[in-house]
């Protein structure tokens, strides 16, 4: 038994003695080992073995003194110093060691604050993991969710106790009238309901908020933004209790919301007015609409003590019970919990956490080629760690000096990164999308300072990790003998950057196969036809006001507004429609429709998009027509109802037949009206180019008048120069009824593809970093390899080796490092693409010829880096490296 | 006035008869050895103690390695004693403490 316990007690002894340094190693050693091993001898019973053993852990504390006492003595200020000193000899290294870790950890960063932004902040309500989005969802389309209607909204309210009000709101526009005529204009408005303001629990910076019977009353009062203080009211303090004027009324404001408030799915200050409604009265007399006029955006508060899944099956029932007293409009109908933040946020969430993964491999990468970095000065500083050894420094001690510098230059590399995401904090939201929510209040702020002092640090480490056991492993007396290092660790050193370079080409081909993943997806997307021509296309938003255009002036006016557009230089058309295919703005509603002479489908069955163009619009938008008529000008409502229809609509309505001359019920006007199909159009991609075409009706807007209209307005040449003509010509005919908006076609579509387009500039941008960071890897590591086997590379070719051998040589040891990266490389991209499944469009995540086309960008890549000490190495003068010493 | 730990001070106490060596110490105090080794290499360091390597023939000839002896310096009896009287008067006054007390 005695036995393995001093062997044990030995091991513990030979620990203690390696934390010292070696001047005092000796002594420590003889101290405890001779003496224990002489006990041990004498011992003869196991009990008296273990107690000597439990002695022999004191060696451990007593070492730990000694290193305490050196360190305290010496000071961590005279390592600092040492570290300082050794980095600023040498500024070329320093140099590109910092910038490689700047450009790591600043993309980092800055990424960071776009995540920390968008997903990781909470929403800026209080308690915000209790609000949830309330949407409608109907079981045969798959959980699609829909807005919902008023009627059930108010039914919620009656018989909900899980949840403490559903809010819902609308989201229109206002014309603020002015003193002058200039400053009449458009601001995006909310008619809120009274639990609004209640559920998402803001207080307002000023005044109040509407009561309950501001609400039921519908009181002329209203409550501002932010912005719209600030621009418009100039910051009045004494702003409550003034008036803001509309076009026929003047009302009273009560109230100004902070900053800070947004109303949720919009972006900050997009919402400029709120106004009070009362969803009773404003729908309590039409029953049938009140329900199945599903257009609301609702929000609400779970209350205290209930959880999401209790409040789910709550609504559950609640909505099994309406469905059950109205059939007709309910049947099949649920309702939809979604936690508020997950309902803001989607798909962008996926996309970020994929382009953050990407990002940290950009900096693995760039940590790999500062060690590499740290490898080669190793062998170059061995003399100097043996020489420290000989004098007495333990292995600790350099180990700590190594790590050091290694901080240091993440330090440095830190600060400089911090820099660079100062800049792409400015950048990066001005180059995203629309689309992303909550992308605005992107900043650098502590909590990205915390991130990239953490990554700093985390790179410190990870970077310093080997160099700073590799360099200071030193075979004393050998590393002194020799002239430059020991071939032996050079070799060690030379496979382990080996190792490091594979790991980096493993890891760039990673994101080379991600972005053009990235890239051929969003090819695709772009390539989607859309189904009308969008180039030089320009975009009229306009909505009138109801008070003047309301009860048939709206046909009218946009006939004549439209004829005065059409007249205007570099006009080719002009047409409108109330919804746009392409367009992210959501105004699009589905009604129930079925077939003349069939009955009506339970619950509305699947419904038909319906949209009211104007005479004109297909024609401008090139929308082919396929049989039939076009809008006409005598489509008006005193002639019969008329429709046309697009192709999937019509194919899947009247299979194998024309569709023109048949009837359908579409339960839309008067309810269950009939409409004779008079045209059939080819089909657009309502939803983005991701989502298939879907049935679409399109009503004569002289039929169906709407107030706000989408004008598209073909030009020769660029768009936009037609715009303030169009400004003019609208204030023109009514110097009260500015346009609302203007863009052009390629920007509207941006709201679909914007997403694509940004993940895909990213990905690509991170993948280049890789790209670079890899390549400058391997030829950091051929290059170093040719400089060390000078003498062998000479003797090769004083023995009659050709140059193009020693290039074939020393291109093939870089060729393996590679082949075997861009191998493992491509098993991580298969691995990893189950996570990029969902975010791709019309490409399988194991494409194989973007893989391969990956992998081959790298491997030419890398052997174009190696091709340059490979062509030094068979230049090499045989005498003179021969000769050299 | 330094403050003493208690180790230091039966280290100290264990040595002032004449000379031990580390292993001899823990026997005498029945100190484990993770704080023997630390005290006795504190008290070298502010100069209370000393030590020696002991004449390797002399080892040989007893059949045993060779050991460091630890031995008092004067200024560590002195300071043993000022420490032992301190403790005294602690102890002293705590006793009347108590005494008043009831």
């Amino acid at each position: 038994m005695a036995g393995p316990l001093a062997k044990l007690s030995r091991r513990i002894v030979a620990l203690a003695a390696f934390l010292v340094p070696a001047a005092d190693r000796e002594r420590l050693k003889q101290e405890w080992e001779a003496e224990l091993a002489h006990r041990f001898r004498q011992e003869r019973t196991t009990l008296a073995a273990w107690s000597l053993l439990r002695r022999s852990l004191g060696a451990i504390p007593h070492a730990l003194f000694i290193l305490k006492e050196q360190w305290s003595r010496e000071m961590i200020s005279q390592d600092l110093r040492y570290a300082v000193r050794s980095l600023v000899n040498r500024p070329l290294f320093v140099t590109a060691a910092a910038l490689t870790l700047a450009i790591g950890i600043g993309a980092n960063a800055a990424l960071f604050s776009v995540i920390d932004a968008v997903v990781l902040r909470p929403l800026p309500y209080p308690e915000p993991e209790r609000l949830v989005s309330v949407f409608e969802s109907q079981d045969d389309k798959g959980g699609r969710r829909d807005s919902p209607a008023p009627g059930n909204v108010l039914d919620w309210n009656r018989y909900s106790k899980t949840l403490e009000g559903v809010a819902a709101w609308w989201v229109q526009s206002t014309t603020l009238l002015g003193d002058g005529f200039d400053d009449t204009e458009e601001v995006p408005s909310a008619l809120v309901t009274v639990h609004f303001f209640a559920a998402l629990a803001v207080e307002p910076l000023l005044g109040r908020t509407f009561t309950p019977s501001e609400i039921t009353g519908q009181a002329k009062v209203s409550v501002l933004s932010y912005e719209l203080w600030q621009r418009r009211f100039g910051a009045d303090p004494d702003i409550v209790g003034k008036d803001v004027r509309f076009k026929n009324a003047s009302w009273q404001i009560i109230g100004v919301m902070p900053q800070s408030f947004r109303t949720p799915g919009t972006l900050r200050g997009e919402v400029q007015l709120f106004k009070p409604w009362d969803l009773e009265s404003a729908y309590g007399e039409r029953p049938n609409q009140a329900r199945d006029w599903r257009f609301l955006r609702a929000a609400a508060r779970i209350a205290p003590g209930f959880t999401l899944t209790e409040a789910r099956a709550e609504m559950d029932t609640i909505a099994a019970s309406i469905a059950e007293d109205h059939p007709k409009t309910n049947h099949g109908w649920g309702v939809e919990l979604v936690p508020l933040k997950d309902a803001l946020i989607g798909n962008t969430k996926l996309a970020l956490t994929i382009l953050l993964g990407a990002v940290g491999l950009v900096l693995l990468l760039a940590c790999a080629n500062v060690t590499s970095l740290l490898l080669v000065r190793a062998s170059g500083r061995s003399r100097e760690m043996a020489v420290r050894t000989a004098l007495g420094a333990s292995r600790m001690r350099l180990v700590r000096q190594l790590f050091l510098e290694s901080f240091l230059l993440a330090g440095v590399g830190g600060a400089l990164g911090l820099a660079l995401a100062r800049i792409g904090v400015e950048v990066l939201p001005r180059f995203a999308p629309a689309g992303i929510p909550r992308i605005e209040e992107t900043v650098l702020d502590t909590r990205v300072i915390v991130f990239a002092v953490l990554a700093s640090a985390a790179a410190g480490i990870l970077a310093g990790l080997a160099p700073a056991f590799q360099g200071s492993a030193t075979m004393l007396s050998e590393t002194l003998k020799s002239a430059g290092g020991t071939v032996s660790t050079d070799r060690r050193r030379h496979r382990l950057r080996s190792l490091i370079v594979g790991a980096e080409i493993a890891a760039a081909v990673i994101l080379l196969a991600g972005s053009g993943l990235f890239l051929r997806s969003f090819a695709r997307v772009l390539a989607v036809d859309p189904g009308f021509d969008p180039d030089n296309l320009l975009v009229v938003r306009m909505r009138l006001d109801g008070e003047a255009y309301g009860g048939g002036g709206a046909h009218p006016y946009y006939t004549r507004f439209l004829e005065e557009i059409r007249a205007l230089p570099g006009v080719v058309a002009a047409g409108g429609a109330t919804g746009l295919p392409m367009d992210a703005l959501d105004t699009d509603f589905d009604r129930p429709f079925w077939r003349a002479g069939e009955p009506r489908p339970e619950g509305g069955g699947a419904g038909v998009q319906i949209r009211m163009p104007t005479m004109g619009y297909f024609d401008a938008m090139r929308i082919p027509l396929l049989e039939g008529r076009e809008v006409d000008i005598r489509d008006d409502r005193s002639r019969p109802r008329v429709l046309i229809v697009n192709e999937t609509m019509a194919r899947r309505t009247w299979p194998g037949e024309s569709a023109v001359g048949k009837r359908l019920h579409i339960d839309y006007q008067d309810y269950e009206a009939i409409y004779d199909v008079v045209g059939v159009v080819g089909d657009t991609r309502s939803y983005g180019p991701k989502s298939a075409p879907k049935p679409s009706v399109y009503i004569p807007h002289g039929q169906n008048a709407y107030l706000p209209l989408n004008i598209v307005v073909r030009t020769t040449g660029d768009p936009l120069l037609v715009a303030p003509l169009i400004r003019q010509t609208a204030l023109a005919i009514d110097p009260a009824q500015p346009v609302h908006s203007i863009l052009t076609m390629e920007e509207l579509m941006g709201g679909y593809t914007g997403q694509d387009r940004f993940a895909a500039f990213l990905m690509t941008l991170f993948a280049a970093m890789a790209l670079l960071l890899a390549t400058i890897g391997i030829y950091g590591v051929v290059a170093h390899s040719v400089s060390q086997r000078q003498r062998e590379l000479g003797l090769r070719l004083a023995l009659g080796a050709r140059s193009t051998d020693i290039t074939r040589l020393v291109l093939g040891s870089g060729f393996r490092i590679a082949a075997i990266g861009a191998l493992v490389g491509l098993a991580g991209a298969v691995m990893a693409s189950r996570y990029l499944e969902t975010v791709l469009f019309g490409i399988s995540p194991t494409d194989p010829l973007t893989l391969i086309t990956a992998a081959a960008i790298l491997m030419g890549t890398v052997l174009l880096a190696c091709y340059l000490p490979a062509r030094k190495a068979a230049r090499l003068d045989p005498t003179l490296t021969l000769r050299y010493e | 006035m330094r403050r003493w730990g208690q180790a230091q001070i039966r280290v100290l106490e264990s040595v002032i008869g004449g000379t031990g060596y580390g292993f001899d110490i823990m026997d005498t105090t029945g100190l484990p050895s993770g704080s023997v080794y630390p005290a006795l290499s504190k008290l070298e360091k502010s100069g209370l103690v000393r030590s020696r390597w002991e004449n390797a023939s002399v080892a040989r000839r007893e059949k045993r390695p060779p050991r460091r002896y630890y031995e008092i310096t004067p200024s560590g009896r002195e300071a043993l004693f000022s420490a032992l009287a301190d403790a005294r008067d602690l102890a002293r006054s705590l006793a009347k403490a108590v005494k008043e007390a009831g």
